[in-house]
């Protein structure tokens, strides 16, 4: 045997004892919860939606959509002398510039730009070039400008049904497609709204026809 | 027991006992490199995520932006003041200024319509295309789609303008020698209802569609 005393004398181990496993391994282990904490964030986190996502592309042509309607609502509102398509079209034109201005909004906070790279309706799978469906041709907005009174009110409401029988489906398409809450809330309320509309529309131009026959 | 590393039967001799701490030594050295390696790899699979993660964020921010057309040009007109008298403007086609009470409906015209109630509707974010009358009508008919199929966008013919086709916003303004070319769709998505104009948003209908 050797004499411990003489062992403890001999100038060794200038090396650090071995660590304990976990203990080497612990960078290793620290960078994985560090990655997993960032891929956590990065999946859960909030992201404004891109250029060409179904958000940016509903909310673009949805603007253009109402666009219309408003205009032709302030040229119905302008013509009529009956109180209930005043009330109506008042209603139309305050709501959908409202909507209006919240698409553009998001648009704004998003970073992008009221214009898309894409045409009309991509994000839904019916790129579109010129008009979309349900939107009103110049020469019909100009037969519009050109009557008075009863006339006026059934071409409005012939137009506006029509307008609001397609922006029902691209509201439904955002609905079906989006995650985002305000832009499911704001399609939802788009849907809810439009098709009550249509059916008391319906109403007021039956009201209409029949009165024009018997005069 | 001074040495913790070193098991009684490992000591059969004073050189021996040295080899073994030689050999205690490399390996030691062996497994702190290692732990050196394990540190070093770990930083480098963090630095290279987050590098990653900043890198994709960036190009899609890039991705979403509007690239500005080269050759545009930048005014610095202040919004809102309105006058029902005629405006002489420093610019043809205007990009801004004093102007009519009423805006232009955004349309196709045929015919030119004032630049007063044009320079309104720049105001409220539209981009005004003008067109020399003599434009080919094939390109009168690009611009006329354009105009139908999306809102806020104002057409219409104006004489004396400085090239065949020259798109306006509120402060911005591009000339081009024909309807075809691709920076006028660059202009557009650049800076229709842009932040940039006074009131964007605000309506571009319910106002006049009188031409001159």
């Amino acid at each position: 045997m050797i004499d411990p005393a003489s062992l403890a004398s001999v100038p060794v181990a200038p090396e650090r004892p071995r660590p304990p496993p976990f203990r080497r391994w612990l960078p290793a282990l620290l960078a994985l919860i560090l990655l997993a904490a960032i891929a956590a964030l990065w999946a859960t986190a909030e992201r404004a939606p891109s250029d060409t996502s179904l958000e940016a592309g509903f909310a673009r042509d949805m603007m253009v959509h109402h666009d219309q309607a408003v205009t032709m609502a302030l040229l119905a509102r302008d013509r009529t002398d009956d109180p209930l398509i005043r009330t109506l079209t008042t209603d139309i034109v305050l709501t959908q510039q409202n909507q209006i201005g919240q698409m553009l909004g998001w648009l704004n906070l998003w970073g992008l730009p009221a214009t898309g790279r894409e045409p009309a309706m991509a994000w839904m799978g019916h790129p579109t070039t010129g008009r979309m469906p349900g939107m009103a041709s110049p020469e019909e907005i100009a037969t519009l400008e050109g009557l008075a009174g009863t006339a006026a009110d059934a071409e409005f409401l012939r137009l506006m049904i029509r307008h609001h029988q397609a922006g029902v489906p691209m509201a439904e398409a955002a609905l079906t497609g989006s995650g985002n809450p305000a832009v499911r809330a704001l399609a939802r309320q788009i849907v809810t709204a439009q098709e009550i509309e249509i059916v008391a529309m319906q109403n007021l131009l039956a009201e209409k026809d029949s009165a024009g026959e018997e005069t | 027991m001074t040495e913790p590393n070193t098991s009684p039967e490992e000591r059969p001799s004073r050189a021996g006992a040295a080899r073994q701490r030689r050999s205690a030594r490399q390996i030691a050295a062996e497994r702190q490199r290692r732990s050196a390696l394990i540190k070093g790899l770990s930083i480098a699979a963090v630095v290279l995520v987050v590098a990653a993660i900043a890198g994709f964020v960036l190009y899609q921010r890039q991705q979403n932006a509007s690239t500005i057309p080269e050759g545009t040009l930048s005014f610095t007109y202040a919004g809102a003041q309105h006058s029902t008298d005629p405006v002489t403007y420093t610019e043809n086609p205007p990009v801004g200024g004093v102007h009519n009470p009423t805006w232009q409906n955004c349309a196709y015209y045929p015919a030119p319509v004032a630049n007063e109630t044009a320079v309104h509707s720049l105001e409220h974010g539209a981009i005004w295309i003008t067109y020399q009358p003599d434009l080919p009508q094939e390109q009168i008919d690009t611009l006329r789609t354009l105009a139908e199929s999306q809102s806020y966008i104002l057409v219409s013919p104006l004489d004396g303008i400085p090239t065949p086709v020259v798109a306006s916003a509120w402060n911005r303004q591009v000339q081009l020698e024909s309807a075809d070319d691709p920076r006028l769709d660059q202009f557009v998505r650049s800076f229709r209802l842009s932040p940039e104009a006074p009131e964007p948003g605000a309506a571009c209908g319910g106002g006049t569609s009188a031409t001159l």
